[in-house]
């Protein structure tokens, strides 16, 4: 049996820590990998898998293959000319 | 995982092979040998479009030399079409920002489409850089009566050519001992020839991939590569309707009825860890958060994992066997009349998993406005999160009754997904005839060839989602529901007072205040405060209920009890009031990010969640007044 007071101790601790990894994931990329990169210099922390991929922009929400880097701008709307090239007589 | 690739000088006129690129047509299998090469898990699929973005991995050659493996972006030509060829050809010239150029190319080539994936191999050539290719997909070829004479192939390109299978785990050995001898002379060929693209005149290409064929495969012009009497239904413009939807119908028939078992099983494990928990332990706030929070919160969200791998296992058998570019041909005359491009169907389905790599995908369309339109489009189709908030309100409100041969349940949550998808149309309909007017662009993709889908594949693909599921659920939305557990839980509430404690703590005072705004549509503070934690992951939304109706009346926990409580505590005005909001519920965090990352602009996040606000509103407003009205 864990006493109330050592189950408030826990609760603290797990509610903390909660809070810091849901503000944490929930944060702007930019927020994010500015962090990271200062957390990065923290020694101890150098080697920290996650912190590297953040640092490197990648994305917290969970899915795979939604950490690409941006796109370049595209501002045209002008459509491409497809091209049809006749095939040569056999 | 390295993104810098580098050739250092071991010896004077010699470089050691640090990176190589994988470069070929869309739907060549690149992807297939990369995850093959580095043991990375990309998504693959039987249609062309899929990878849009270069990723990099580590392949171990048989020597012990490690090499950077570039994946990129499906081609035709290196005359780029849209965004996402741009890359490739950005990547192989060496023009990407902070990347070096490959050292060496690796040209994949479909060995059952000769004729038109070595064109791009001709291409390649001019560039004059250390190349090698891979004739992927060697076993087809092959099982088809197509003989290779790889021997003479090379002679003519003038590289080393290799066989590969990418869904065979050990189908990619003969590269890499390919590599492995390309690891001391591939840099050396390079020095002092240019990397500028020349295109070369397509018709001279052509005729050049007909003299190399007739000298190294004289009968891959005759394999057949399709199934025209088996095209002639799929495709029908009628019948081939009829398959679609009957496809779709079985799709989400299965989703209710065959996970019954499995979820009842995840259910009755909560229930048991719940009242363990609670007998165990003394009373007190660990374990309030650990039986309320935890288990009432996460617990309930982990229910709905098998319903979310039977929709999958259906979407992934039917990339697999090439079946779903055909659908896109087929509703391209439909999306057509609404103004949608005919390429914005595979980011559209893609949608049905995540509107994230859905909004990714879009840079396959290379009109700026079709593609913005898309984007704009993507998060009305029914992402995989919302299924749970379905499941819970379809399970509490609706009756497992049959309908002739199919079962209510399954038809409501079919309707939920149509809604989204005519809301789409609908949506596209007005956009094109007010705001992005365009004109039609006509829908150019290659078909792939039917294939048998591979169990590996799927069983591979699965696992990866359950996985991505899980950890949602471990991290994301735990942290999201202890938080709100804390919030619900705090302040106390003052001595004498009347009614639960919820009602007196933050999450109560901050639902009440919500409920103002929410009220007309018919959603009570408990539901208003659920849709908050709900804007960072859809399924926080069943996780926050379980929570906030646990600490309100102390009910059992788990999803079961979740979906007792609500049907008797909740009108049925309310719940499909709610169910029409989540048809077109403000979209997650992460999505208006990438929406954000895609258009460099925050005007599209920001018309995003106010046109999706107000669609949301005024949906659950007409639902709710309509069936208080119908008596309901």
């Amino acid at each position: 049996m864990i006493m109330p007071t050592l189950q408030m101790l826990v609760v603290t601790l797990i509610v903390v820590l909660s809070f810091a990894y849901a503000s944490w994931a929930l944060m702007p990329a930019a927020w994010r990998r500015r962090l990271a990169v200062r957390a990065l210099g923290l020694p101890g922390l150098r080697r920290n898998m996650t912190l590297q991929r953040a640092a490197r922009g990648a994305n917290s929400c969970g899915c795979d293959g939604c950490d690409g880097v941006p796109a370049a701008a595209s501002g045209s709307g002008q459509a491409q000319t497809i091209k049809i090239v006749r095939r040569a007589p056999p | 995982m390295n993104s810098q690739s580098a050739t250092s000088l071991d010896a004077p006129g010699r470089a050691l092979l640090r990176s190589v690129a994988l470069v070929g047509n869309p739907n060549c299998g690149k992807t297939a040998l990369f995850n093959l090469l580095t043991g990375a898990r990309q998504k693959v699929a039987n249609y062309a479009g899929v990878t849009v973005e270069r990723k990099i991995g580590i392949a171990r050659l048989p020597g012990g030399q490690s090499v950077s493996v570039i994946d990129l972006p499906g081609t035709y030509s290196l005359n780029p079409a849209s965004a996402d060829e741009a890359v490739t050809l950005e990547v192989i010239e060496g023009r990407r920002a902070g990347e070096d150029v490959p050292d060496l190319i690796i040209a994949v080539v479909d060995a059952t489409n000769l004729r038109m994936n070595l064109r791009l191999v001709l291409e390649l050539r001019r560039l004059g850089r250390p190349m090698l290719v891979a004739l992927n997909m060697a076993d087809s070829a092959r099982q088809r009566g197509l003989v290779i004479d790889t021997q003479r192939l090379a002679t003519e390109l003038g590289c080393a050519v290799v066989e590969t299978v990418g869904v065979k785990h050990d189908g990619h050995l003969a590269l890499l001992a390919e590599l492995a001898r390309d690891v001391d002379r591939s840099v050396a060929a390079q020095e002092g020839e240019s990397w500028h693209v020349e295109v070369p005149d397509a018709a001279a290409l052509q005729h050049e991939v007909k003299r190399l064929l007739a000298l190294a495969a004289p009968a891959a012009a005759k394999t057949a590569r399709f199934h025209p009497r088996l095209d002639a239904w799929v495709m029908h413009p009628v019948w081939g309707l009829v398959i679609l939807s009957v496809l779709l119908f079985v799709m989400f028939q299965a989703v209710f009825s065959w996970a019954q078992w499995p979820m009842d099983a995840i259910k009755a494990a909560m229930t048991w860890l719940g009242e363990t928990v609670t007998t165990q332990m003394a009373d007190g706030p660990l374990r309030s958060l650990l039986v309320d929070g935890a288990i009432a919160g996460a617990g309930s969200v982990l229910v709905f994992l098998p319903q979310i791998l039977i929709l999958f296992a259906f979407i992934l058998v039917l990339e697999d066997t090439g079946y779903l570019p055909r659908a896109a041909f087929l509703l391209d005359t439909l999306m057509g009349k609404v103004g949608l491009s005919g390429r914005a169907f595979i980011p559209l389905l893609s949608s049905f998993a995540c509107a994230v790599p859905a909004i990714m995908a879009t840079r396959t369309i290379s009109n700026w406005r079709d593609r913005l339109l898309t984007i704009m489009l993507a998060p009305l189709m029914t992402c995989s999160a919302r299924l749970p908030v379905y499941a819970l309100l379809i399970g509490a409100f609706v009756p497992d009754r049959a309908i002739g041969p199919f079962n209510l349940r399954g038809l409501t949550l079919f309707g939920l997904y149509a809604a989204g998808v005519l809301s789409a149309c609908g949506v596209a309909w007005v956009v094109k005839r007010v705001w992005m007017k365009s004109s039609y662009q006509p829908l150019m993709l290659e078909l792939p060839p039917y294939r048998r889908p591979s169990l590996r594949n799927l069983l591979l693909g699965l696992r990866d989602r359950a996985k991505i599921f899980l950890g949602r659920v471990g991290t994301i939305i735990f942290a999201l529901t202890v938080v709100l557990w804390f919030l619900s839980s705090w302040p106390a509430p003052p001595e004498g007072a009347a009614g639960s404690a919820i009602q007196y703590s933050f999450a109560g005072q901050i639902g009440k205040l919500l409920e103002v705004l929410f009220a007309p549509i018919g959603f009570n503070w408990q539901i208003s405060l659920a849709l908050v934690p709900g804007l960072a992951a859809r399924e926080v939304v069943v996780g926050a209920l379980g929570t906030v109706y646990s600490l309100s009346g102390g009910e059992e926990a788990g999803a079961d009890a979740l979906a007792q409580v609500i049907a008797q505590q909740w009108s049925l005005a309310t719940a499909y009031s709610l169910l029409a909001w989540f048809v077109f519920a403000p979209q997650c965090i992460s999505t208006l990010a990438a929406v954000r990352r895609e258009t460099n602009s925050w005007r599209y996040p920001a018309l995003m969640t106010a046109y999706m606000f107000v669609l949301a509103y005024a949906a659950a407003f007409v639902t709710y007044r309509v069936t208080l009205w119908l008596g309901a």
